[in-house]
């Protein structure tokens, strides 16, 4: 009886101290859901090279010059009168359009001029296409100047910088104010 | 006569001093004990709901996409609170770890973030001697080891229920850069608690 007994608590003993090395692994999963806001929005961007947004001040132009700068700016100058930067994330192809009032007497006298517009996600130039690689008339009807590249199409978060110089041709102009209004139009219609 | 019973005497004296013919004593011992079962298991802990606020699901609704980092639904940077609470529990006495991996659908794995600190051990009511990266990290793609069970938690199965286990906090971030804004993204995240290194 009493060699039965000892050997039975061997036994346990055993048992329990195998048991611990098996432990089978424990999982868990969690889904994570997400969503995105909708963004398609175009704002006026400054900076020390970017010198103007709401107004473009040209307080001396030179009737005899057919190239006449905003205040503060020279030819080659590297800065840039207007910066807009347009964000989207809607996947779709987009487009920067420009035009002017008709009314105004600076109509056929006004021009611009757009380089390469910058990803700033890349900090590097956008993919999309310039429509015009030197000056360019503004008129009284929509223009498109550039149209979206793949990586302008969703482009958060800091979004795509389009910048704008402008010209006054003064030739004819007697002296004397003009204004003239500039309509920047971003829209998903070709 | 005489001869006769003496022959009788001798027999019953032989019957007598035979052992085998003595009524047995049996000695039984009854043999008794008690089995403590292993625990190895890990859990959603939702003791707090307030505090950790999801389990299997984890919801980012309508991100800011102009935002770097977003956190989940009802969550604020520095409110103190977690997405999701592990409750690790062991009486195993060996050191176990604790493992995550993400998979994400529609984006990259590095527009995914987890946070992770110092586990609490309820079984001693103090922050686990475990090892860890404390911290934002990266979601990896294959599981990874975030967290070797320290001396306190080997055994960390108080006597209470609500004195047992290591209590592992996690919160996610994801980027939502260049992410359209008419698609769903999922991301599925697997922990695993295990004793392999």
């Amino acid at each position: 009886m009493k060699k039965l007994v000892i050997t039975s608590i061997v036994m346990l003993f055993a048992i329990a101290i195998a048991g611990a090395s098996y432990a089978a692994d424990q999982t868990l999963s969690s889904n994570v859901n997400a969503s995105v806001g909708s963004i398609f929005s175009m704002a006026f961007y400054t900076d020390a090279k970017v010198l103007y947004s709401t107004n473009v001040p040209f307080s001396s132009v030179d009737p005899s010059s057919a190239f006449n700068y905003a205040d503060d700016r020279t030819e080659d100058d590297g800065k840039s009168d207007v910066g807009l930067v347009i964000k989207s994330n809607q996947g779709n192809p987009w487009y920067l359009k420009i035009k002017m009032n008709a009314a105004s007497p600076l109509l056929t006298k006004l021009g611009a001029f757009t380089g390469q517009p910058k990803n700033r996600n890349w900090d590097s130039d956008a993919d999309g296409g310039v429509t015009y690689g030197d000056w360019f008339p503004i008129t009284a009807a929509d223009v498109t100047i550039y149209t979206a590249g793949t990586g302008d199409q969703t482009n958060t978060p800091e979004g795509t910088l389009a910048t704008l110089n402008f010209k006054v041709d003064g030739s004819g102009l007697v002296p004397g104010p003009y204004t003239a209004t500039i309509t920047y139009t971003l829209t998903e219609t070709a | 006569m005489k001869k006769i019973l003496l022959v009788t005497i001798l027999l019953l004296t032989a019957i007598f001093l035979n052992p085998s013919s003595f009524a047995e004593t049996r000695t039984v011992i009854a043999t008794g004990g008690f089995d403590v079962s292993n625990v190895f298991m890990m859990e959603f802990y939702t003791g707090e709901p307030s505090k950790y606020l999801y389990t299997t699901q984890i919801s980012f609704t309508n991100m800011d996409p102009t935002k770097t980092w977003v956190q989940a639904d009802n969550r604020f940077q520095g409110d103190g609170n977690n997405d999701i609470g592990l409750l690790c529990k062991s009486n195993l006495g060996e050191t176990w770890y604790l493992k995550i991996q993400g998979s994400p659908s529609g984006f990259f794995l590095e527009q995914v973030k987890y946070g992770f600190w110092r586990p609490w051990n309820r079984k001693y009511g103090q922050a686990s001697n475990g090892d860890l990266t404390e911290g934002w990290q990266p979601l990896p793609a294959s599981p990874a080891r975030i967290f070797a069970a320290g001396a306190n938690d080997l055994n960390n199965m108080g006597t209470e229920t609500s004195q047992q286990g290591t209590l592992c906090g996690f919160s996610f971030v994801i980027n939502p850069s260049q992410l359209d804004a008419n698609n769903n993204y999922t991301c599925q995240i697997q922990f695993t608690m295990t004793l392999s290194v």
